[in-house]
């Protein structure tokens, strides 16, 4: 009794209201992304980011979301275009300053739906606090919102609109909470389907296949889920008012997204970018996940170690959910009758450890529980198909870096909720268990950051540059206009201009081509020269080139030209 | 009939053809003044629709297209006067005539006149719905066109349409509403739309208003996409001031009616007219026909031009003929053909900061038609920075009068140049082959044997804009039948032209290689080894049989000796051959073109193109002649001899003076060098070396991030030269496999050693191996060396220096801390949350 009591008083003292866990969350999120923010100090450039400074450039100087066939237009959305206009005005905040900085700060937001949608399916705060915590350390979810991309809301959005809609199943016996949830959920997905309708079609199908999965097991086993019949017909009109909602949006509300999805791509590339949520940008920007893997990092157990996070929630999330799947498929026993034969034959200590470990998988089952199985399994799904294309090379998309950040998403809380709910922390292997846990989470929490933000000394992607290297290239645009210059091994320099200076492209051509003959001006600095080591590709200059600009950090290496035709 | 009564008549018929005249420059009801050859009024008759005593409709029986053709004029402005005279009762001021070929009842063409504040105006209504008629109504006597409610052409003149003598009016202007026949096949066809707004524009311009144009400017109006490349404008300048000859063809109206040998003419030749479909009821064409012009230029651009603009034509921004022998034939001597792209030019080369290929074309015998003997093809890199005026329209191109001068004149950086050897082909844009750029149907090239069309032109196109270093030589490895072509890319001058005393030709100055392709199966291949002057000719013959035999012969020309080798025998004379007789720039005008016809005419040579040793023997001096041998690898050397290998075969023999000392030497090959005398040694293989040094570009350490200088001598020191050898130089490093830097086709030269420098980026610190080979054409290695580099690290890569540089100034700590603090927060949340598990209990 007096331990039990010690116990009691422990847990008491490390119980925190709700809104202390929320900020404490986002007390982490803020560092993670001031880590993102201080780490390049501003200095860094990145491709989808590149891409939206140009559609947020384009819409606050025409005032428009798609002016012209020269304006910068995302086609798959226009709700990153409109916050940024929205900020601009209201903040005053630049595109720069947005991008660079505001794309990290802002990914804070996600703590919120994350912490409240995992309280509605786990059922307890601390459960929902552990499993934000799990969500907060992947990589895979990291790198894509703390990029100025609409990732960090419409990831933040799906979060919501599961929480609303989960929120609304709950609320069905009070009519007035209940309508305004349906009602919050349909804006939410709008807002979704506004920031990137592939992404968002992709959730409404994600949304199908739950509904399946739910209606199987249901099926199977009716009596266990008595309440199911009606969250079943909810997922259906949400599901269906979605559908209508996305058609209104591609072919009447925002014609570009028409025009991208009917001119680029065949039926079987539709029908992927829906499944997996790939818009047009990102389709020509991502690469091969294998080689990126392979060529990405200094080394592959490396690789493996910074996103051991990613791998730890796969596999053991796969696990819960398999076993849990299996546990449903076996003949049920009736409500009420657990069994108890275990305690009365006086079973071992690993025996009743493994029976109490299992015995959620005997307990009334409550609907979110099979919610968050059904979504867990189309989210998977998911990943298992965009695995499947990417191997294929149907698509030249990289689908399951895409794909695998929503898929933990739901990992998390299934994770979350077993670690929360069947480990038997009482025990004394359970307290050096669960110290290890909470040191493991904390080291892949810096693991993930690391690798989030493409930790130079460990990644062969670099981000970051130089402002000699600006000035360069700023000198390049003035002097040599209307000609090409090698700015670097990828596209790193491009990106970074474009997002911080949107020094016109059409005045000098940057280029990461190591064939283009029409090249006669490289771009040499202490980046590129480590770069050159760090990836063993020889610099693409002559020995007798000319060296027509120097600022200390970067020079402007001139070929000599060998007939009249060449400058 | 009396005598008085004949003189009266005939005196009044008189004064009334004196003052019909006056009548039209008094601006009277014009009468319709043509009336073609093939047109014939069968019958005239009126009709008073609307019963006020005055005709509203005249109508003509007429045979213009069918044997009984139909016209129904309908007045306009109840001015028609009582007449069967058709010309007296109607006009082409405000009358609405519809012509019912082949009198049907089906109105095929209408055309409706009216007159504006300054002058006037015709609406010509064609079958737009494709019912084979053009619809209309008429009421209270006025016909009133239903097909459409816009003219497909509406031509508008000032102040009317025919000048006080007559003739036509050549200031009128051609708006287009939809697409005629002729485009609706072409690429423009799917811009041309039918409707309210003009899609094309044609100005005839007389601004002398002395009856003769000065030019047309036709322009498209219609929205194209930029990235297309279409014909969107075009001018045609009348520089020789020619009259053009009303319609032969027309129909009443002067601007109605085609003849079919129009296009035979030159563009100036005949006025411009409506040709008229009358089958189909569609026009066919309008405008002026006929191609070219003897004095006078056009062009053609892809550019919109718009007024009061200064406009940079590209494409053929001059297309000029001159009449160079002034005889005044219709048939142009010389023409220029300028292609020009700015390099901001969507469709252009984008070669900085312009690009100029001409094609300079002219007839030098004189032959009737359109032949040519000459044309050099010529590439610079020059704006043109002048302006002509057209009306509205400042045109930037070089004036026509300066445009032969401005070729001659300036330097150009490579030339092609082609002579017609045999009967040629008549051609109205001069001679097309070898055009130094473009790729051009009529440039057949043939290969083993086999005529194709078409001449690989990207190899040029990079070369001009500057992506290869390789100049496009394969392109000219091959000629027409029948013509004779040199190329130059060694260039940088004036297209200079001489005439060589030895094949009595005019040749390019400067060329490197040329060829003769005599009749397809006969050469002549020309070399200039020295550099500025032709001075080695090789003869080939093929024919073919059971047994095909080649026959070969070849003339070298030193400047002291001329060497024959053909057959099985060498020919050597030692005579001075001056390289050149005359040196001149082609011809710009009249005087010019004489003074090089004479020169020509004087100095050309009766001699086959393979009769070298009757070329030879044109210049006097002692000769030998060595049987049973051959001459191969000639080659000029040092200061001004020359060397060449001698094969004596078995049974050799020598007559002649006697120039080579041969007394005592046996069969076998030679080399024979000549620097003021003769000297013999027997030809030895080639004996090649290599070596090689590399050194920093920049600096004196060899570092991992700077490239390095690698230099490579090759050294034959035999007496044989070694030609086609491939040098190839590659490096090893670390386990890293062998990877291969640089590979090219060198002569190795006896005596002369060659020498190539390439560059070279250590891909890693660490010790390298440098490794070049010499291959033979069997692949086998003839020489290689090896050399070992060490690569010092240059910058470090220490993880410390990289913290720093990937690190923004001042925020190195805050990021440490950061990172050391989320840990810890993190750890501390999960910790709480595990531990306020309700489940614990």
């Amino acid at each position: 009794m007096a331990t039990m009591e010690r116990e009691r008083r422990k847990n008491a003292y490390w119980e925190l209201p709700a809104r202390t866990e929320i900020a404490a969350l986002l007390v982490v999120a803020l560092l993670i992304a001031s880590y993102s923010m201080l780490r390049y100090g501003g200095l860094w450039g990145e491709a989808d980011t590149n891409v939206f400074s140009a559609a947020s450039w384009a819409a606050l100087e025409t005032g428009r979301l798609a002016e012209g066939p020269e304006q910068a237009v995302y086609p798959n959305g226009y709700g990153y275009q409109a916050v940024a206009t929205f900020l601009a005005n209201i903040a005053g905040l630049t595109v720069p300053a947005m991008q660079l900085y505001g794309s990290a700060l802002l990914m804070v937001w996600i703590v919120v739906p994350a912490w409240l949608l995992y309280r509605e399916f786990i059922g307890s705060k601390p459960g929902a606090t552990l499993a934000t915590a799990i969500l907060l350390v992947q990589p895979e979810l990291l790198f894509p919102v703390l990029r100025g991309t609409h990732e960090k809301f419409t990831r933040g959005l799906i979060l919501l609109c599961l929480y609303l809609l989960v929120r609304s199943l709950h609320s069905r016996h009070r009519p007035s909470r209940f309508a305004a949830l349906v009602l919050a959920y349909y804006l939410a997905i709008f807002a979704l389907i506004s920031f990137n309708n592939l992404l968002a079609t992709s959730f409404i199908m994600v949304v199908g296949l739950a509904l399946g999965l739910s209606w199987l097991v249901f099926h199977g086993n009716r009596s266990a889920f008595p309440s199911m019949p009606p969250a079943i017909r909810r997922l259906s009109y949400t599901l269906l008012v979605s559908i209508v909602l996305t058609f209104l949006f591609i072919f009447y509300a925002y014609t570009p997204a028409r025009h991208d999805l009917l001119v680029l791509w065949s039926f079987g590339d539709q029908l992927a970018a829906w499944f997996s949520g790939i818009g047009g940008t990102e389709k020509v920007t991502s690469i091969h996940p294998y080689t990126a893997v392979d060529t990405g990092w200094v080394s592959l157990p490396v690789y493996f170690t910074l996103s051991l996070a990613n791998w730890l929630l796969l596999l053991g999330s796969g696990a819960i959910w398999l076993w849990q799947s299996i546990a449903w498929m076996r003949p049920r026993k009736a409500l009420g009758d657990e069994a108890t034969s275990a305690d009365e034959n006086n079973p071992g200590p690993l025996r009743v450890w493994l029976w109490r470990g299992t015995s959620w998988l005997r307990r009334s089952e409550r609907e979110s529980d099979l919610l968050l199985w059904a979504f867990y399994g189309a989210f998977a799904f998911q990943v298992i198909v965009s695995i499947a294309l990417d191997v294929s090379g149907a698509l030249t998309s990289n689908l399951q870096h895409r794909a695998f950040p929503s898929f933990t998403m739901l990992a998390a809380p299934v994770a979350g909720k077993w670690l929360a709910e069947q480990m038997p922390w009482q025990a004394v292997g359970g307290r050096l268990a669960q110290a290890a846990l909470w040191m493991g989470i904390a080291v892949l929490g810096v693991l993930s950051v690391l690798k989030s933000t493409n930790e130079p000394l460990l990644s062969n992607k670099w981000l970051f540059y130089l402002p000699g290297e600006v000035a360069a290239i700023e000198w390049a645009a003035d002097t040599l206009s209307q000609r090409a210059l090698w700015s670097g091994f990828d596209e790193r320099m491009a990106t970074s201009i474009g997002i911080r200076y949107g020094i016109d492209p059409r005045k000098v051509r940057l280029t990461m081509s190591m064939v283009d003959a029409g090249v006669r001006d490289f771009l040499v600095s202490d980046v590129i020269r480590r770069q050159s080591l760090r990836l063993s590709m020889p610099l693409p200059v002559e020995g007798d080139s000319l060296i027509t600009y120097d600022n200390g950090q970067a020079q402007i290496q001139h070929r000599r030209p060998r007939t009249p035709f060449q400058r | 009939m009396k005598i008085a009564t004949l003189r009266s008549l005939g005196f009044i018929i008189a004064v009334i053809a004196a003052l019909s005249p006056l009548v039209s420059w008094l601006g009277l009801p014009s009468a319709a003044m043509a009336q073609g050859p093939g047109m014939r009024v069968l019958g005239v008759s009126q009709q008073d629709l609307t019963g006020d005593g005055r005709p509203d409709l005249t109508v003509i029986d007429c045979s213009f297209y069918t044997d009984h053709d139909r016209v129904l004029v309908y007045d306009g402005a109840s001015d028609m006067q009582a007449s069967d005279d058709w010309s007296v009762a109607t006009d082409f001021l405000n009358d609405t005539w519809v012509f019912d070929a082949g009198a049907d009842g089906r109105a095929k063409l209408i055309i409706q006149f009216s007159t504006t504040t300054d002058g006037v105006q015709a609406d010509i209504y064609d079958d737009e719905d494709g019912d084979g008629q053009v619809s209309y109504v008429v009421r209270a006597g006025r016909a009133m066109v239903t097909e459409s409610s816009h003219p497909i052409l509406r031509i508008t003149a000032a102040p009317n349409w025919t000048r006080p003598d007559g003739s036509l009016n050549y200031n009128f202007r051609m708006v287009q509403y939809g697409p005629l026949l002729t485009q609706e096949s072409s690429s423009l066809s799917p811009f041309l739309k039918r409707g309210s707004k003009p899609v094309f524009e044609r100005l005839f311009v007389d601004a002398d208003n002395d009856g003769v144009p000065e030019y047309y400017l036709y322009r498209l109006l219609a929205e194209t996409p930029k990235s297309q490349g279409l014909e969107r404008a075009s001018i045609l300048s009348n520089e020789g001031r020619a009259r053009p000859r009303p319609s032969p063809a027309a129909i009443f109206w002067p601007l109605l009616g085609r003849d079919s040998d129009d296009s035979h003419q030159n563009y100036f030749a005949t006025a411009p007219t409506i040709d008229y479909d009358w089958g189909l009821a569609r026009i066919r064409d309008a405008g002026s026909a006929g191609y070219p012009v003897e004095s006078g230029f056009h062009i053609n651009s892809l550019r919109y031009m718009q007024p009061h603009v200064r406009y940079v034509p590209d494409f053929e921004n001059t297309m000029a003929y001159y009449d160079l022998a002034g005889d005044h034939d219709t048939y142009p001597e010389l023409h220029i053909r300028h292609r020009y792209y700015e390099a901001d030019d969507l469709y252009g080369e984008k070669v900085w900061p312009a690009v100029n290929e001409v094609r300079y074309s002219w007839s030098q015998t004189g032959q009737p038609g359109l032949y040519w003997d000459y044309k050099l093809g010529l590439v610079g890199r020059r704006l043109i920075t002048s302006t002509v005026a057209f009306g509205d329209f400042p045109v930037a191109i070089v004036p026509y009068a300066e445009l032969p001068r401005w070729v001659t004149g300036n330097t150009w950086d490579f030339a092609t140049f082609v002579a017609r050897e045999g009967k040629g082909y008549s051609s109205s844009e001069g001679i097309y082959e070898w055009a130094p750029i473009e790729n051009k149907d009529q440039d057949i090239v043939r290969a083993d044997g086999m005529a194709s069309t078409g001449a690989d032109s990207l190899s040029a196109l990079a070369y001009v804009q500057g992506l290869t270093p390789d100049a496009p030589r394969d392109k000219f490895a091959f000629m027409r039948d029948g013509f004779r072509g040199e190329y130059s890319f060694k260039y940088g001058i004036q297209p200079y032209l001489y005439f060589s005393p030895i094949d009595r030709k005019l040749h390019l100055l400067n060329a490197e290689r040329g060829v003769w392709n005599i009749d397809g199966n006969a050469e002549v291949r020309y070399a200039s080894l020295s550099g500025r002057y032709i001075d080695q000719w090789t003869y080939t013959q093929r024919i073919a049989g059971p047994q095909a035999i080649t026959i070969t012969r070849q003339l070298n020309a030193a400047g002291t000796h001329l060497l024959y080798s053909g057959g099985d025998e060498v020919v050597i004379r030692e005579a001075g051959a001056v390289p050149s007789l005359f040196e001149t720039l082609p011809p710009t005008n009249h005087t010019e073109w004489q003074v090089l016809g004479a020169k020509l005419g004087v100095s050309g040579g009766t001699f086959g193109p393979g009769d070298f040793k009757e070329m030879m023997r044109q210049f006097a001096g002692p000769e030998m002649t060595v049987s049973h041998a051959r001459l191969r690898d000639y080659r000029p050397a040092a200061g001004n001899g020359f060397r060449f290998a001698l094969e004596l075969q078995p049974g050799f023999g020598v007559s002649g003076a006697s120039l080579l000392d041969l007394t005592g030497v046996g069969p076998g090959t030679y080399v024979f060098t000549y620097d003021g005398s003769f000297s013999l040694q027997p030809l030895t293989t080639p004996k090649l070396s290599l070596k090689l040094v590399a050194r920093p570009a920049r600096g004196t350490d060899l570092l991992v991030d700077s490239p390095l200088l690698v230099q490579i001598e090759a050294a034959n020191s035999g007496s044989a030269d070694a030609r086609g050898l491939k040098l190839i130089v590659t490096t090893h490093q670390g386990q890293a496999t062998e990877t291969e830097i640089s590979r090219q086709t060198v002569d190795v030269l006896a005596g002369a050693p060659a020498r190539a420098t390439l560059s070279w980026s250590p891909a890693a610190a660490g010790s390298a191996e440098l490794r070049a080979r010499l291959e033979g054409p069997d692949g086998a290695v003839v020489a290689q060396v090896l050399q070992q580099v060490n690569v010092a690290a240059g910058r470090s890569d220490a993880e410390r220096t990289l913290l720093t540089v990937s690190t923004a100034e001042g925020w190195h700590l805050p990021a440490l801390l950061l990172l050391l603090v989320l840990p810890f927060v993190t750890g501390l949340i999960v910790r709480a949350a595990l531990n306020s598990s309700p489940w614990k209990a």
